[in-house]
């Protein structure tokens, strides 16, 4: 079922000072597809499980409406809007074995009793946990309690499922692991699904869309390798990617983009401070030789790390900037080496500075 | 628990083992020694089991044994039920909710003796205000709520529910508010009613208090005293009211009989002993979680 959010406010009262208020969401508006897997991606506290709670309904709205397909559903209860949530500590009730806990939801919808004995042994078969109906959630691991939490949630076979970071207490392989199962229940129950998550990395992977949130704003939504490609500003463009892009100070002076006294090439740009940004792969290294190479940066290997297919390098450029460059292990440079990095053709990226822009967004990529 | 350790233990617990051997590990040895005691005083010492067999065929004591029974079955009961809705009520409430707690608090803290002479005055047969407002709004003939042997008991069980209420629906609403709100959001979400999510979550999850309510109160409610005494008083042996813990006083201060206190007391402890070995068997076999 599709999902539209029209103008979304949600405040609170804040905490410390009285009468002054924390706006955790902030005039949202966003739509969501019908049967897609859209990631929720932000730094913590930007709003992601408000958002998330105002669509469930266990949160009421300041302002703004909310719609599950056609259907206004801003004033029903919770009870009522028939969604799947997976919490994130997955909230399971404690003294109900895993069977009552699937049982629950179904039992309140006046399920008949032999209907509800075989739901529970088919969601139970999805996410692999049929062999510990009988256990109590403190018997459970954090991934079996994980996918507990999603069989009680995909159990009254809801049009909606949330889940609000399902994975962050998982150790790193369990996470793997799960967010593929998750991304393959989405695909077969077709079930159109928002994943809130602070790890860029896991959005970037399981979803077809991603919403990228700050202070309760939305910055960018789009696919991942978009986003990845494109971004808005430069608080996308750090916050996406993994290791994070380079950012290094720029100059635009006479039709061309200076990095302290090393040119870049010509930028038809007005003149004036900016920021530039250069992800880890889009360096090419060189040995340095006699004649300084066009547009190419001098800088000494800081650290060297090999991670199987590809070397992560720790360098630093003659301006003083340390960087980190990702390339394929057949060139390798040793650590103290010095060297020289080329950057690549539009991988460059081009940030306005604050002065001229608060939001610093994207002037060219080139 | 290694030599030294236990050596070191020792020292701390000392102060507090020397106390209760004092006041009620000595105590209670005499009493069972005295309980076996043909005479009445402790200065003249004869074995005997002369003293139990009067107690088993006291009339007066098994009217105390009966109306001790009948209390705590009704008291304990009854008044964690009203607590529980008292509590769950207070909780739901978000403005005022200490203002509230506090209200209702305030009864444990005030002396039992000082709100008995209180309820006496309420339930005074002539002037009392209960009899006054049941005349006055349903025509009701007046109740000898103290001095009649039908009623009386009755008025000391509604007045211990009152009393213990208290401090049921402290332990009760502190119980309820530990409880995670994220299991009512869950509720929430799986579709449960307000009801359904009470008795299917919150209930459930305070269990461990509620049990705790019933084996205070009952061994509370067995030792009752005040709330005979100060309400009924002497009389409330012939107007049959009186409990365990008031013959046993009557049999020392009155009769001057103390081997037949002592034997009246061992009887007590040792139905508190079996109600509370057998309420620690209920709360393990209803714990939930595990
Ligand atoms: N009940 C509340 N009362 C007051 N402020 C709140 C409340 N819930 C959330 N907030 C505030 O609203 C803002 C958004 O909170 P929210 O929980 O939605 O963040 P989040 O993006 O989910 O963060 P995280 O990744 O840490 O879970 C925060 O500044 C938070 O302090
Ligand atoms: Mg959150």
């Amino acid at each position: 079922m599709r999902i539209s959010l029209e103008h979304v406010t949600v405040r609170f009262p804040d905490r410390q000072a009285a009468n002054k208020e924390v706006i955790a969401v902030d005039h949202v508006s966003l739509e969501i597809p019908a049967g897609k897997l859209v990631c929720l991606l932000g730094p913590s506290g930007c709003g992601k499980s408000t958002t998330l709670y105002a669509i469930a309904g266990l949160q009421p709205l300041d302002e703004g409406r909310i719609f599950f397909g056609e259907n206004d559903v801003t004033t029903l209860d919770a009870t009522k809007r028939g969604i799947g949530f997976v919490f994130q500590n997955y909230a399971l009730y404690p003294h109900m074995n895993v069977r009552e806990n699937i049982s629950f939801p179904l039992r309140n919808a006046k399920w008949q009793r032999s209907a509800i004995q075989e739901r529970v042994l088919e969601v139970a078969r999805i996410v692999q946990i049929g062999n510990l109906l009988d256990r109590k959630p403190s018997q459970l691991s954090g991934g079996q309690q994980q996918r507990v939490a999603i069989a009680r949630a995909l159990a009254k076979n809801p049009p909606i499922l949330l889940l609000d970071e399902p994975l962050s207490n998982l150790d790193a392989k369990l996470r793997h692991s799960t967010r593929e199962e998750i991304r393959r229940i989405q695909k077969t129950t077709g079930i159109t699904t928002i994943f809130v998550t602070h790890d860029q990395e896991e959005a970037m992977s399981i979803s077809d869309e991603v919403i990228i949130m700050r202070d309760g704003h939305i910055l960018q939504t789009g696919r991942p390798q978009g986003i990845y490609e494109e971004p808005r500003d430069l608080f996308v463009a750090t916050f996406i990617g993994s290791p994070a892009m380079n950012i290094l100070p720029g100059r635009l002076q006479e039709g061309e983009l200076w990095y302290g006294e090393y040119s870049l090439g010509e930028v038809s740009l007005p003149e004036g401070v900016v920021w530039l940004g250069v992800r880890p792969e889009g360096l090419t290294p060189h040995p340095r030789g006699e004649v300084p190479t066009m547009g190419a940066i001098p800088a000494s290997v800081i650290h060297v790390e090999l991670l199987g297919r590809e070397a992560l390098y720790q360098l630093r450029l003659a301006g003083g900037d340390g960087v980190t460059m990702i390339t394929a292990i057949d060139t390798l440079f040793r650590e103290d080496e010095e060297i020289e990095v080329q950057l690549q053709m539009m991988k460059r990226y081009l940030f306005a500075d604050v002065a001229q822009d608060a939001e610093q967004k994207l002037l060219l990529r080139f | 628990m290694s030599n030294a350790g236990f050596k070191q233990a020792i020292w701390y617990l000392l102060p507090a083992l020397v106390v209760m051997a004092v006041f009620t590990y000595y105590p209670l040895g005499n009493a069972i020694v005295q309980s076996f005691n043909r005479n009445r005083s402790p200065d003249n010492y004869e074995l005997s089991l002369k003293t139990y067999e009067y107690l088993i065929n006291d009339r007066d004591f098994k009217v105390a044994l009966r109306n001790t029974f009948l209390y705590t079955a009704v008291v304990t009961p009854v008044s964690i039920a009203i607590s529980i809705l008292i509590a769950s009520m207070l909780v739901s409430i978000q403005r005022l909710r200490t203002f509230f707690q506090t209200i209702f608090f305030i009864p444990y803290v005030t002396s039992a003796v000082a709100v008995a002479f209180t309820w006496a005055f309420l339930f005074n047969t002539d002037r009392g205000l209960v009899n006054l407002f049941l005349g006055n709004l349903f025509h009701l003939p007046k109740i000898r709520w103290l001095t009649d042997p039908n009623v009386a008991n009755y008025t000391v069980i509604i007045f211990g529910i009152w009393r213990s209420l208290a401090f049921n629906i402290l332990i009760l609403t502190t119980g309820m508010l530990s409880v995670d709100p994220q299991y009512y959001k869950a509720a929430q979400v799986d579709g449960a009613s307000a009801t359904t999510a009470f008795v299917r979550i919150t209930l459930p999850l305070i269990s461990p208090v509620i049990a705790y309510l019933f084996t205070i109160g009952m061994i509370n409610a067995f030792k009752v005293f005040n709330e005979v005494y100060t309400l009924i008083g002497n009389l409330s042996r012939s107007v049959s009211a009186h409990t365990l813990v008031v013959y046993i006083f009557d049999a020392v201060w009155r009769a001057r009989d103390y081997s037949l206190a002592s034997a009246a007391s061992v009887v007590l402890l040792l139905v508190v002993l079996v109600l509370t070995a057998f309420s620690r068997w209920v709360s393990s076999k209803t714990n939930f979680y595990g």
